[in-house]
């Protein structure tokens, strides 16, 4: 029944539709139907996702649920989309953390409610759109469409430096895409042609696949982002509202990771190899050194933010590792591990950011503040609260049985095959993050309570238990069966993998 | 002879008919003085779309697509873009200009008249296929602004802007005089056909006499565009004129201009490509810099949108620079979709003016999405779509403007276009910052809703860029095909 409908297309659009419908009718109707509107727009995008699972074929890498239209027929710009195990996996994310997202900040918003919901909408139809392009400027304008929503989002429901932020974020996003442009463009210019996959065949002279790189190294490494380029996602975490952050920690570093494995690794296979040991130095300094900022922290929200630029360095590590996995040991099955981990690490990272930036975005409308300094003694008014929030936390440190525990267990385990030394560091990582993970646990919600605000808190009702555990399951789950995820996973990063070593192996 | 008249008839229709339309508006000036105005007004109106009906026409009696009249005029399909889109884009200015003239109490008929005039510069501009044609065109087409720019006498900003582009638009015109002259003392002729074989074989002396003068001409047209380092008028003229007649001077000069530009780089030129390409990758470069860069320090609103649209000048010169037909293409698509974005910018301003009569800084924006949260969202469209942002027009402008340039294997430059791009980002988002999330500064004491016919034409500007940027298909295969 689902073979002709075209699903991807209908994912895509159908927030937008939903965001329309409620910008229009924003001033008509009452805010208790907007937000059940928008749970219901995005429940059933939840929904549609289900067929788009049934009928996928894991043991396929092709592209599939394939849709191609012409669209600008001038430049042979196609509208062409279709999806493969990694692109699944994080379309199926994308619904679900944006269903999260809709209901858990619902209640957190006081002004232009209708504006503020058809905004996470927006964002996330352009999100499903990035993972599903497969016409690289059709990528291009999801990618940078999705800035608009994000930025108003920021700019108008943030806090006290929201202009500055969002200004700030916008620009750095736009430095980074635009000089991508011109390398697809170049790309295009060899290949004449705009699709993804065609790309991947391409052969190029050494010094233009270096150019090239450093152009694409730069737009994902900003999203990501990437030590030293990390600066934006400080400052945007910490004006942005709670479910601005949720979204940009999420899902929208996940599209920096998504890019090096959909355009960087597999068009330059040479220049990858080349640089692979500077993004494993990079991404190891991420690791470290902004674990050890992170300790240090007295803001709830900068901590988040460190510890999520921390757990997506290990995400690049997993990545750029399988090249000296191919190098020293010629391990095949260990290059898969290590990949295979780099995405498990994003999605599960995406639940317990998620969550702990859920919690702090509502911790912060409770109380009004983000200082780690007003709290203490929490878990004797909010037990609840403080149960859920430990959960998340240990997900963040690693803990065995949580889904943190898999992905980075796989990179770990694939490093001792690529260098000691990396293994040893990227271990060196499961210290540190359980310091401040746990020291951030232990000054909100132990201790004796030092703030009035706090001690009068009720603990969490039905609404927030409904949203938080939604993310445990789906942290719980990953952790004890992860095989689901690997399953969804493992034909596509073969591919994937075969493209990007074509001369590593 | 039958034939030949015929031809020149058909030819000449549209623009005769807006000469004497504007001769029998000045007499009825002339007689009935401001009680006549709202007959002027719809009338005028109805004169432009009748026009536009002539415009059409011409599509019917030129099946071939091109003809040339006597060496003087070619009417063919790039002719009769230029000239739809000219007069209806005067057929908007002047929809706003009705409100603006009232309110600061200008007689509507000299205006209107003017504005005629200077249509039909335009028009004849458009067809212009002889050096004699381009000049006379030319300050038909000036003369008129620079009178208007100074149309409210009491206004000393509006004086000294007309001053300013008065001399310096004679200083171009000079300009343009000595380089035709040195070009017919090469050629021997005026006709751009002509002009285009005698410049095929040159040696010598001659060559660097055509060099010199091809340069002064281009320099002309550089000014008309406001094109650094020729850019000084526009900035005062965006400012200083009254709001009605920059709506009029940002959209309809420009298009004339640039139909005459690429035909002249077409035709006449075409043997020395690889030396003024040079000459417009510089002046481009230099556009895009100092249009940038002046523009993030503006407080004033016009200013700042004067400054950007010599950046947009620019970019859009990097398309001719190229030299080949994509490119040429792909200038016309970024002229016409940024010529509608800024007339609809100002005539959002124009608009807001109407009320408050303050909107002049940009800070006096601020709070603007409360106030009248359409109005700002289509001001929004607008803003972005000029820093080309998808999925606005201006990404679709841009990548072509990109795609040519990289065909044309100029990979720095392409380079130097999307990080400049980055700095013009800035200040348009201080645009939107300023409308979304800025706290309105004081509240308006008077604030009546906008009607919605006044409304209408600034949201389609808006609409515009969002609907041709997800569908542009259209407009880019017809770009391309008028210029072959």
């Amino acid at each position: 029944m689902f073979e002709n409908t075209p699903l991807l297309s209908i994912l895509i659009w159908w927030p937008v539709l939903a965001a329309i419908v409620l910008l229009f009718s924003a001033k008509k109707i009452p805010v208790s139907i907007i937000k059940k509107w928008t749970v219901l727009a995005s429940l059933a995008e939840l929904l549609m996702c289900i067929p788009l699972y049934q009928h996928f074929n894991v043991n396929s890498y092709e592209m599939q649920f394939q849709e191609s239209h012409s669209w600008i027929s001038m430049f042979g710009i196609r509208y062409a989309l279709g999806i493969d195990g990694i692109s699944l996996a994080l379309i199926l994310l994308t619904a679900f953390t944006t269903f999260v997202v809709v209901i858990g900040s619902c209640k957190l918003v006081k002004n232009n409610i209708a504006q503020y919901m058809a905004a996470f909408l927006m964002a996330q139809a352009m999100m499903i759109g990035v993972f599903a392009a497969l016409d690289a400027i059709l990528f291009y304008v999801f990618w940078e469409a999705m800035l608009i929503p994000m930025f108003l989002s920021i700019g108008i429901w943030g806090d006290k430096q929201r202009s500055y932020a969002a200004i700030k974020f916008f620009i750095y996003m736009f430095l980074g895409s635009v000089v991508m442009l011109v390398a697809i463009l170049y790309l295009h210019q060899i290949t004449h042609s705009f699709e993804i996959t065609k790309f991947y065949d391409v052969v190029l002279p050494r010094h233009v696949e270096l150019w090239l790189f450093a152009a694409f190294f730069i737009a994902f490494a900003i999203k990501l982002p990437l030590w030293p380029l990390h600066t934006w996602l400080l400052d945007v975490h910490t004006e942005s509202p709670a479910g601005g952050s949720v979204v940009l920690a999420s899902l929208m570093l996940k599209i920096g990771v998504y890019g090096f494995i959909r355009f960087s690794m597999p068009i330059l296979p040479v220049a990858n190899q080349i640089m692979a040991p500077y993004m494993i130095a990079l991404a190891l300094i991420a690791i470290i050194y902004v674990g050890i900022m992170a300790l240090v922290q007295n803001d709830m929200k900068k901590l988040i933010a460190y510890s999520s630029i921390a757990h997506m360095g290990f995400a690049v590590l997993g990545c750029f590792m399988v090249y000296s996995i191919i190098h020293f040991s010629h391990s095949i099955f260990e290059a898969y591990m290590s990949f295979e981990g780099a995405v498990v690490q994003m999605i599960s990272h995406a639940f317990n950011t998620g969550g702990l930036f859920l919690a702090a975005g509502m911790m912060q409308y409770w109380v009004g503040s983000r200082n780690l300094k007003d709290w203490g003694g929490l878990a004797k008014t909010m037990p609840i609260f403080a149960a859920f929030f430990m959960l998340f936390a240990l997900s963040n440190v690693g803990l065995p049985g949580t889904s943190g525990f898999v992905g980075e267990f796989m990179v770990i385990v694939a490093a001792f095959h690529a260098d000691f030394c990396i293994a040893l560091f990227a271990s060196l990582t499961l210290v540190i993050a359980a310091a401040y993970t746990l020291l951030m646990v232990k000054k909100i919600f132990f201790g004796p309570i030092t703030n009035h605000k706090v001690e009068v808190l009720q603990d969490i009702g039905i609404h927030e238990i409904f949203v938080f555990g939604l993310l445990s399951i789906g942290i719980i789950f990953i952790g004890v069966y992860p095989q689901w995820l690997l399953e969804m996973l493992h034909a596509s990063v073969g591919h994937l993998l075969n493209d990007s070593l074509m001369f590593g192996a | 002879m039958e034939n030949f008249l015929g031809l020149y008839f058909d030819a000449m229709l549209p623009g005769a008919f807006i000469l004497t339309l504007g001769c029998v508006i000045l007499l009825v000036t002339a007689f009935c003085k401001h009680k006549a105005d709202g007959w002027i007004y719809y009338g005028t109106q109805l004169g432009l779309l009748i026009s536009i009906a002539l415009i059409f026409r011409q599509i019917a009696c030129f099946p071939d697509a091109a003809a040339i009249a006597h060496e003087r005029f070619r009417i063919d399909h790039c002719s009769i873009l230029g000239g739809i889109l000219i007069i209806a884009l005067s057929f908007f200015a002047l929809f706003y200009s009705r409100k603006d003239l009232m309110r600061q109490q200008l007689p509507i008929g000299e205006y209107v008249s003017l504005v005629l005039f200077s249509i039909v510069g335009m028009l004849v501009m458009t067809t212009a296929y002889h050096f004699l044609t381009l000049y006379i065109a030319l300050e038909l087409m000036s003369f008129p602004l620079y009178i208007l720019c100074a149309y409210h006498r009491k206004s000393s900003k509006g004086s000294e802007a007309a001053l300013k582009y008065f001399v310096t638009g004679a200083l171009a015109s000079g300009f343009l005089l000595f380089g035709i002259s040195l070009i017919y003392g090469v050629a021997h002729s005026f006709g751009f056909v002509n002009v285009g074989i005698a410049f095929s074989n040159l040696t010598g002396a001659d060559m660097i006499m055509a060099l010199v003068g091809v340069a002064f001409v281009l320099a002309g047209l550089a000014f008309k565009l406001g094109l650094a380092p020729f850019h000084m008028w526009v900035p005062d003229v965006y400012e200083g004129a009254p709001p009605s007649l920059t709506l009029f001077l940002v959209g309809a000069p420009k298009i004339a201009v640039f139909i005459l530009f690429a035909r002249l780089l077409q035709t006449a030129f075409v043997p020395l490509v690889e030396h003024w390409q040079q000459m417009l990758y510089l002046i481009a470069i230099l556009s895009i810099l100092i249009g940038n860069v002046a523009a993030l320090t503006q407080t004033n609103l016009r200013r700042m949108l004067a400054y950007s649209s010599i950046a947009h000048m620019g970019f859009m010169l990097f398309g001719f620079a190229v030299g080949s037909i994509t490119g040429l293409s792909a200038a016309l698509f970024y002229m016409i979709t940024y010529v509608i974005l800024s007339v609809g910018a100002f005539a959002a301003i124009t608009l807001l003016n109407y009320q408050t009569n303050s909107v002049e800084t940009i800070s006096d924006l601020s709070g603007l999405s409360r106030r009248h949260p359409w109005l700002a969202f289509i001001i929004l469209l607008l803003v972005f779509s000029m820093a080309g942002i998808p999925p606005t027009v201006g990404f679709i402008a841009k990548l072509s403007i990109l795609m040519s340039l990289l065909e044309a294997g100029q990979v720095v430059v392409a380079v130097f276009m999307v990080l400049m791009s980055i700095v013009g980002l800035y200040y348009y988002l201080r645009v939107i910052k300023v409308m979304y999330f800025d706290e309105p500064a004081k509240e308006p004491i008077y604030a009546p809703a906008i009607s919605s016919s006044s409304i209408l034409f600034v949201s389609l500007t808006g609409i515009f860029a969002l609907l041709i940027g997800i569908f542009p298909a259209e407009l880019l295969q017809l770009c391309q095909t008028v210029l072959v």
